[in-house]
């Protein structure tokens, strides 16, 4: 498969900033210093650094650990397998049922170039998924020693960075799906997460959900934590604050907290939605979590402090756990990206919205880029800017900030689904079909070669 | 005595796992899985957490053969689920097929919701059956009507008006600027949030969620979407100045409330 070399002015340190998990550290989705390009025209081959093509469908995003991107793919053996992107309704399962194989891409971050590439299992799906996702939708995970990656009912699988597996686990069967109709199966979407040698998992799904703790090493279940859920799809995060962490849930029955050494619950939040997506995310003291399907959309911004049943009584909007709260405004699908103190907020119709972080205090809501669109990805943000991947192909660029501005609108030219990642000087998108990457080569390089 | 409570709190503690299996089994439209539950006392109008019923979940997923047993043991037909507030029926025109409606409406079943349901999916079978069987009101044939029409959907346009459907009136009344001023403002309710309702250039304009919508007046204070007249607004006004609005959209009503200026 062809990919696209350059000669490059960039200079890629060693210790290059890393994009770990799902939306980078902590999920917070945020990178200063990495000066990511405010134009490019991948259609165009303008200010694209390389481009490499990644079989079969997912809607998983990529993660750096120094110099390689790692994604994940399923591919069915149906050329025609369904994706359908956009905004619709529909909960049937996709109708392919068809042998499929699914792997692990390793890829150079300079070039583009596929390091290796393996595949972890194969065999027919042993749960349906919605026509919107797909049978690789969780993130890889990774650190220094190892990557993890998770595909639900298909397992979970640790490889070193040369590509050698070191343990994989049958977690059995996980059925996630529509909350209405258990028969309606969509798949899972949690992101493992690694922290201390520590995978994390949340397994939310029609019957006995649970949150556990693997290590890393080996793969030995360290807790395994009992939850009374229903099927959701957000990733947990660890987050920290004043030298202490939590490994936050988002949830529908209840947003909880618990302590991520044993798996002890701290606190929990009752009302939410009945889909969650989000990832919880934290800054200052706050940790915010937010969802978007009815019957409520809240968000809420919970104090660190917070213990036992956190909820809110009546029509209280805060309580002394909880600093303040919105019963809308919360998004269905991408994560809340908390940056300079304020919080953004984009609906999956691509209707940002700007909160002061501290008081809930709404600044402004706007359509990005004057017409919103279809957006799964969660915002980022670098350097004073704020990145919106949309599905309809284009990465639309907002100045952060209490008042809204479009800075660009970049074409992608495919669906992304994926949140990108930032690296210094780049941005790295997952689109349908490929990897790319996206930056502004330094004067005096070679331009990039054609595709 | 001992025995005698023993068996009562196991009656306890299984009737509610022969209604989880009688949902699931219904669901799945295993009918002999059904008649066994049944037999073994299961409650036939047991609920799931969102109020679906086995006939619920039978008539969606077009289990005809389940859907007629449990009418025939006298399943309630005037069921809601509490989540979406769908009708048993209009379920049923979803999903359901042809079959299951015919014996829903056979049995009595009605639900507002239906025919548009219908209209959406453009399954004629079942708009005719509906037109033929419920004799749905003038109000839910208009609305039908205008779905058809935008769904591009001509055949079931024409079979529409042959029932009687008279095409819903537009929001084309002329209303003084003046009159319209008074309804300026913004208006705050759940689950909608903020509706602001500005006057540009003589014409009102409703603007939620970043995005604006063109207003036409139906009479002084009733409009609806110029895009979509089927949602109307009712704005209540007292003393010379609006206080509300009521959105009705698909007979889904929300009341938001005036937001006095700071």
């Amino acid at each position: 498969m062809r990919h696209l070399t350059a000669l490059l002015g960039i200079c890629l340190a060693a210790q290059a900033q890393n994009w770990p998990h799902f939306r980078g550290p902590m999920a917070a989705g945020t990178a200063d210093g990495t000066n990511p390009p405010m134009s490019w025209d991948v259609e165009k081959g303008k200010n694209v650094l390389w481009r490499t093509a990644i079989p079969g469908i997912s809607v998983s995003s990529p993660v750096i650990w120094e110099s390689t991107v790692y994604a994940v793919t399923s591919i069915s053996s149906d050329s025609k397998s369904e994706f359908r992107a956009g905004l619709y309704g529909d909960t049937e399962p996709a109708k392919d049922t068809s042998p499929h194989t699914w792997k692990l891409y390793a890829v150079d971050l300079r070039s583009g170039g596929i390091k290796w590439q393996r595949t972890i299992c194969e065999g027919v799906p042993k749960t349906k998924r919605h026509p919107k996702a797909s049978h690789s939708s969780p993130s890889p995970a990774v650190d220094a020693k190892r990557v993890i990656v998770w595909f639900g009912s298909e397992g979970l699988y640790a490889y070193d960075h040369s590509g050698r597996q070191l343990w994989k686990k049958d977690l059995g069967v996980i059925d996630a799906g529509w909350f209405f109709d258990p028969d309606y199966q969509w798949g899972v979407a949690s992101s493992p997460v690694l922290w201390k040698d520590r995978v994390f998992l949340q397994a939310d799904q029609q019957k006995n959900s649970f949150i556990a703790c693997f290590d890393a090493a080996s793969g030995k279940e360290l807790w395994r934590t009992g939850r009374d859920e229903i099927p959701s799809w957000g990733t947990p995060a660890v987050l920290e604050w004043d030298g202490k962490a939590q490994l936050v849930t988002n949830g529908t029955k209840a947003i909880r907290a618990y302590d991520p050494m044993t798996g002890k619950l701290i606190w929990s939040l009752k009302g939410n939605s009945e889909i969650t997506c989000p990832t919880p995310v934290a800054g200052g003291g706050l940790i915010y979590v937010a969802a978007g399907y009815p019957p409520i959309q809240p968000i809420y911004a919970v104090k660190w402090s917070a213990a036992g049943d956190i909820t809110l009584q009546g029509d209280a909007t805060s309580n002394e756990h909880i600093a303040w709260s919105l019963k809308r405004g919360g998004s269905y699908q991408p994560t809340p990206l908390l940056y300079g103190g304020i919080l953004y907020v984009c609906s999956n119709s691509g209707v940002l919205s700007a909160y002061d972080a501290k008081t809930g205090e709404r600044l402004y809501q706007q359509r990005v880029a004057g017409k919103g669109g279809a957006f799964s990805a969660s915002p980022i943000a670098a350097d004073e800017r704020i990145y919106l991947a949309s599905e309809d192909g284009e990465v639309h660029i907002v100045k952060a900030g209490p008042k809204y501005e479009t800075l660009a609108s970049n074409p992608v030219g495919e669906v992304m689904m994926g949140t990108p990642a930032f690296a210094k000087g780049m941005l790295v998108i997952r689109t349908m079909k490929h990897l790319v990457a996206v930056g502004e080569p330094a004067p005096g390089s070679r331009p990039a070669s054609g595709y | 005595m001992i025995l005698l409570s023993t068996g009562i709190a196991l009656l306890l503690i299984q009737a509610p796992r022969l209604d989880e299996e009688l949902l699931e089994a219904a669901r799945k439209g295993d009918l002999p899985a059904v008649q066994a539950l049944v037999g073994k006392g299961a409650n036939i109008e047991a609920q799931s957490r969102y109020g679906q019923t086995p006939l619920f979940f039978a008539a969606r997923n077009g289990h005809a053969p389940v859907v007629r047993f449990l009418l025939g043991k006298g399943a309630k037909t005037d069921v809601k689920d509490s989540f979406y507030k769908m009708s048993l029926l209009s379920a049923a025109a979803d999903r359901g097929g042809v079959d299951v409606v015919a014996a829903l409406l056979d049995a009595g079943a009605n639900g507002s919701d239906a025919l548009g349901i219908a209209v959406y999916r453009g399954n004629k079978e079942i708009v005719e059956l509906i037109l033929r069987k419920a004799k749905p009101p003038a109000d839910e044939l208009s609305s039908a009507l205008q779905a058809a029409e935008q769904a591009k959907q001509p055949e079931i346009a024409a079979m529409l008006k042959a029932a009687g459907a008279k095409p819903p009136r537009k929001p084309e009344a002329v209303v003084a600027a003046e009159k319209l001023a008074l309804l300026v403002g913004t208006y705050k309710g759940d689950p909608v949030g903020e509706f602001t309702v500005q006057l540009k250039e003589g014409k009102l304009f409703g603007m939620t969620q970043g995005q604006s919508f063109e207003l036409g007046a139906f009479d002084e204070t009733t409009f609806g979407l110029v895009q979509a007249p089927q949602v109307t607004l009712k704005f209540n006004v007292e003393g010379g100045k609006a206080t509300k609005l009521t959105l009705d959209q698909r007979g889904a009503q929300f009341t938001l409330v005036r937001v006095e200026e700071k």
